[in-house]
């Protein structure tokens, strides 16, 4: 029996384009696979907008790379913006590849369309899909947050949905929700970076049997050393990386620093890593500004700005904590997993797979989220821990699976899921 | 003699008579000399009535036995009398004496007195009966010829003779009062109504008449209370029977533009108490309605009203509006291959949007039963939809490899007009009719209903359970419910809203009708029962219609639990008690849904009597 795979990796969007951890961990995946003894071929493709709109256009960007220009019209419903190309192009570069697998890693950009057509080509084809957000059960963009006050969401309802958004009518998700449902039928194997996002996705209507847990993989990196102290200095230097934007909460962290009395805070410094903040609402801007100025001038906030992901490991290597505040229910950020590498611990916020990915007072801290006394009781207590504290909680992380195991896991997963598949379809 | 009065008179000449010639007298002024003729002498029941003139005024009397009788005078113009007396035309020449109630109608003579003398009698008057009435007569009695019409049948042919020869009085009726709000007669159908108030002593005959002599009286209008009128008029009819003053009444000869006029009669003559135009009573029935219906009836009467007056205009509105249908040019389009022998065709209405579509192909895409089996057949009842949905059935058939056809009728027919439009295609011996949002919940729905109408000959429709976005009951099978305030039988969802744990009945079950949503029935009985009936406006009570013609022929309705679909009608629907056009349709639509099957409608549904039936169906 022929048990080598055929791999296409679809995502939403591509590295060379946009640096969003989906198509990151989709990316790295697919490099992985190909190195994989079991892995025959593996392709790469992703959405991407070359300046022309959705022009349906399927393009050859390197060898084994493809980019499809298509776009979402519809995302209530997912509808992909070029449907001749779903039958037509897509068609016929499934029918060229001939894959074993699809492992998609999103449908946002792309719709959900092309499950269906897969299966259509091929039956035989199986569709695994890697959930990297809750976009199939949420509407607003998939953060399960309440729009406007960004409360935190625990399970979608047709009513409260469209209580989020009174524009559509409590039917319009039921038809939403049917559509997905459907759709996702046509899918054989769903990975879960979290356990976290797992019971979401069983709470929404999915099989158990159906879905498993597979954490990103990593770069295969030494653990930073420890950054050197100087005489005196305590572990007192936090990082935030991301986006700052408002479900990242900084703010909340800027907050807790402006809330600290002056003394505590002259202890604290915080290096601000990130961009897109230009991007956001007034409001958003005008607040993150308000609190940052004079946090800034009193030396107690450091902003540094935007990053590539080369530039990560060196700016780790020069702090103690990372700090990820976010206040909605982050899956696996990536953040995490690259903090757990390079040796440094966390204080992340005590919801979703952030809690999840840190074991308070084990690996890091939690904290409640959106609370800046309670962020700023917690900064002040990593600060002012000993140094041996912070070294265990270093120990103590379990080192992240690097790409090659990942690519491994899902290969294992498949190679299993396989035989069983193929005695269905000889039945 | 009993003529003689107290006073010493001269003695009375001898009897003249006055019906041959002119008698002479002497007029007040010396030596001026005043003529006096009778014309006409007739009887009628008790009555006696005498016509003639005179060329100067004088006191005139009628005696019985030689009895004065007490009577009353109207002076009538006379032309040719004052034309044969050379006289100018003055006025009023002419005399009409009215004595009523009279115990004997033999020794009757006339009299005449000038100023100071006593009477002078005639010889006994020889009378006829009014019942050939000549040109010339007519002229002698003047206006004073209406109190004829009292002694014949009202509205008769004689009646009409009279009246329309009488002439129209002057000044303010006496004895009615009344207003024409409006008149409106439908230029393509020839239906007309009026609409208006009158108030009149009792006996007094009321009635609407155009140009063209065509009488229609108030006795078949539909009265309602005014207190309007009754504030303003009421005191001056004390003795008014029918105090419900406004009426609205049928109007079967009147014609667009015509002159219609509220009339009644008098001695005086014909009043002509208002009068209006005829405007014109939009041919398109939904219009036709609204203004109909705009017409105020309190809730509780509209029913009656209905059925009086409202089916009989909006019904041929309605037909007409629909007899164009065969003429109209049909666009069919057929996506994919055409299957050779469906075994059932499914026929989906879209009006008002088309995005249902594709949730339904995501159920039938996945369903092998459905593809192999059944025809799906889409009809477009809405011209803003066609454009796109054309471009979207491409798109759609490519994506999902369903195939399909869908039609457009050129206009908009309504739930039934679609319905037989799809069906005048559909090619299935069994035909399941189905909403746009009513959705399958897995492949076996089909065939299961199927086997219902194929194992089960007595049973001529079958319907499933449906069930809201949120998973509670929409459809249980229907009934009947009496809603008393409006008179008028309702359709009623049992155990709408319940958890379908809730549902009584979990095996096939007989019930009085079942939904259109979602209602499979044999070809062969959709054509015996002649379609959908499509006379309802706009739409509603169409499927109990179908399932009660069905029942009609002896065969039952049956609810299958347990086949399910999702029917995402929306949960805030039509109250009824609203005042307003909506809830007036929904009683229109009920009156003609009672007035057709009201022995149905009412007998009670024994279902224990069916238990017998219950059968599990056989997947």
């Amino acid at each position: 029996m022929n048990t080598s795979q055929r791999i296409l990796v679809m995502a939403h969007a591509h590295p060379d384009f946009s640096l969003g951890g989906g198509e990151l961990a989709a990316y790295q995946l697919f490099k992985a696979y190909r190195e994989q003894p079991d892995v025959e071929e593996a392709w790469f493709l992703g959405r991407a907008d070359r300046g022309r709109g959705a022009s349906g256009a399927i393009t050859l960007r390197r060898p084994n790379e493809y980019l499809w220009e298509q776009a979402v019209h519809d995302w209530h419903l997912m509808k992909a913006a070029h449907q001749d190309s779903l039958t037509t192009w897509f068609a016929d570069l499934i029918r060229g590849l001939k894959p074993t697998v699809v492992h998609t890693h999103h449908y946002a950009h792309l719709g959900l369309e092309y499950l269906r057509v897969i299966k259509q080509v091929d039956p035989s084809i199986r569709i695994v899909m890697t959930l990297h957000e809750y976009m199939a059960i949420c509407s607003n963009n998939g953060q399960m947050v309440k729009a406007g006050s960004s409360k935190l969401c625990s399970r979608e309802s047709f009513d409260e949905c469209s209580k989020c958004f009174p524009s559509k009518t409590p039917e319009d998700f039921w038809l939403r929700k049917q559509y997905f449902q459907r759709h996702f039928e046509f899918v054989d194997q769903f990975i879960a970076p979290s356990e976290f996002l797992r019971q979401r996705y069983i709470d929404w209507g999915l099989d158990p049997e159906q879905i498993v847990v597979i954490e990103n993989g990593q770069a295969d990196e030494a653990p930073l050393p420890p950054r050197p102290l100087k005489e005196g200095e305590t572990r007192n230097r936090f990082a935030f990386f991301g986006q700052i934007n408002p479900f990242k909460g900084l703010d909340v962290v800027l907050e807790a620093l402006t809330e600290m009395p002056k003394a505590e805070r002259k202890n604290i410094v915080l290096e601000v890593h990130g961009a897109n903040l230009e991007q956001q609402p007034q409001e958003f801007q005008d607040r993150i500004e308000k609190l940052r100025a004079p946090l800034i001038k009193q030396g107690v906030v450091q902003w540094v700005g935007p990053y590539q992901p080369d530039e990560l490991r060196a700016q780790m290597a020069a702090v103690d904590w990372v700090v990820v505040p976010s206040i909605w229910w982050e899956n696996s950020p990536m953040v995490i997993q690259e903090a757990m590498v390079h040796g440094r611990p966390l204080l992340v916020s005590d919801i979703g797979g952030m809690r999840e990915k840190v074991k308070d007072g084990f690996t890091g801290f939690h904290v409640q989220p959106r609370n800046p006394t309670a962020w700023a009781t917690r900064l002040q207590h990593a600060a002012a821990c000993t140094t041996e504290t912070w070294e265990s909680l270093r120990a103590n992380t379990a080192r992240p699976m690097v790409h090659a195991q990942c690519a491994k896991r899902h290969i294992d997963l498949l190679m299993s899921e396989r035989v069983q598949f193929k005695e269905e379809v000889a039945a | 003699m009993k003529l003689f009065t107290s006073r010493q008179e001269p003695a009375p000449e001898p009897a003249v008579n006055v019906q041959t010639r002119p008698a002479r007298f002497a007029a007040g002024d010396i030596g001026a000399i005043g003529q006096v003729k009778v014309d006409l002498a007739y009887t009628v029941g008790n009555t006696l009535v005498v016509a003639g003139w005179r060329s100067v005024p004088v006191d005139l009397a009628l005696f019985n036995h030689g009895t004065r009788l007490k009577t009353r005078t109207v002076t009538v113009a006379r032309a040719d009398v004052a034309a044969h007396l050379n006289l100018s035309e003055s006025p009023d020449l002419g005399f009409v004496l009215i004595a009523e109630q009279l115990d004997t109608l033999t020794d009757l003579s006339f009299g005449w007195r000038g100023t100071g003398h006593a009477f002078q009698q005639s010889a006994l008057l020889a009378t006829e009966s009014p019942d050939a009435f000549s040109a010339a007569d007519h002229g002698a009695l003047g206006s004073a010829i209406a109190l004829f019409s009292t002694h014949c049948a009202r509205y008769s042919a004689e009646w009409l003779a009279l009246i329309s020869r009488a002439a129209v009085a002057k000044g303010t009726c006496p004895n009615a009062a009344g207003f024409l709000e409006g008149a409106f007669a439908c230029k393509q159908t020839g239906t007309a109504i009026v609409i208006g108030w009158a108030l009149h002593d009792p006996d007094v005959p009321v009635w609407l008449e155009d140009d063209e002599g065509h009488v229609t009286p108030l006795d078949g209008a539909f009265r309602r209370y005014r207190q309007d009128v009754i504030d303003s008029v009421g005191q001056t009819f004390p003795q008014a029977t029918e105090l419900n003053a406004g009426f609205i009444t049928l109007a079967p000869d009147f014609k667009f533009n015509a002159r219609v006029r509220l009339k009644t009669v008098s001695e005086a003559g014909v009043h002509i108490i208002s009068e209006t135009s005829c405007s014109d009573l939009s041919a398109d029935p939904r219009q036709a309605a609204r203004n109909l219906f705009s017409v105020y009836a309190p809730m509780q009467d509209l029913h009656q009203r209905i059925t009086q007056i409202d089916d009989k205009l909006l019904g041929p509105i309605i037909a007409f509006s629909q007899s164009r249908w065969e003429h109209l040019p049909q666009r069919v389009k057929h996506l994919g291959q055409a299957m050779e022998q469906p075994r059932v065709s499914v026929i989906v209405p879209l009006y008002g949007r088309t995005d249902f579509v594709e949730h339904q192909l995501v159920e039938f895409a996945r369903d092998p039963w459905f593809r192999a089996h059944a025809e799906l057949v889409y009809v477009i009842d809405d011209p803003k939809l066609v454009d796109s949905f054309s471009q979207q059935a491409e798109s759609l058939h490519r994506l999902y490899q369903q195939p399909f056809t869908w039609i457009w009728g050129s206009v908009n027919r309504g739930y039934s007009g679609a319905n037989n439009l799809g069906a005048a295609h559909a090619r299935g011996e069994y035909l399941v009719f189905l909403n746009s949002d009513a959705f399958p919940q897995q492949p076996g729905w089909l065939p299961a209903l199927i086997e219902v109408l194929d194992s089960r000959q007595d049973i001529g429709a079958v319907g499933p359970r449906l069930v809201f976005g949120n998973g509670s009951i929409q459809h249980a099978g229907m009934d009947f419910q009496q809603r008393d305030e409006l008179g008028i039988w309702v359709n009623h969802h049992p155990h709408m809203g319940l958890d379908p744990s809730l549902d009584p009945h979990t095996k096939l079950t007989l019930v009085p009708a079942v939904t259109g949503a979602c209602l499979a029935l044999r070809r062969r009985d959709f054509d015996r029962i002649g379609g959908w009936d499509t006379g309802y406006l706009i739409g509603d009570f169409e499927d109990s219609d179908l399932c009660l013609k069905l029942r009609s022929l002896g065969q039952h309705i049956a609810y299958l639990p347990t086949v399910q679909l999702t029917h995402l009608e929306r949960q805030s629907f039509k109250l009824l008690g609203d005042d307003e056009f909506r809830t007036r349709v929904v009683v229109y639509n009920a009156v003609r849904h009672q007035n057709r099957w009201r022995a149905l409608i009412e007998s009670r549904f024994e279902s224990q009597d069916f238990a017998a039936s219950d059968l599990t169906a056989t997947a």
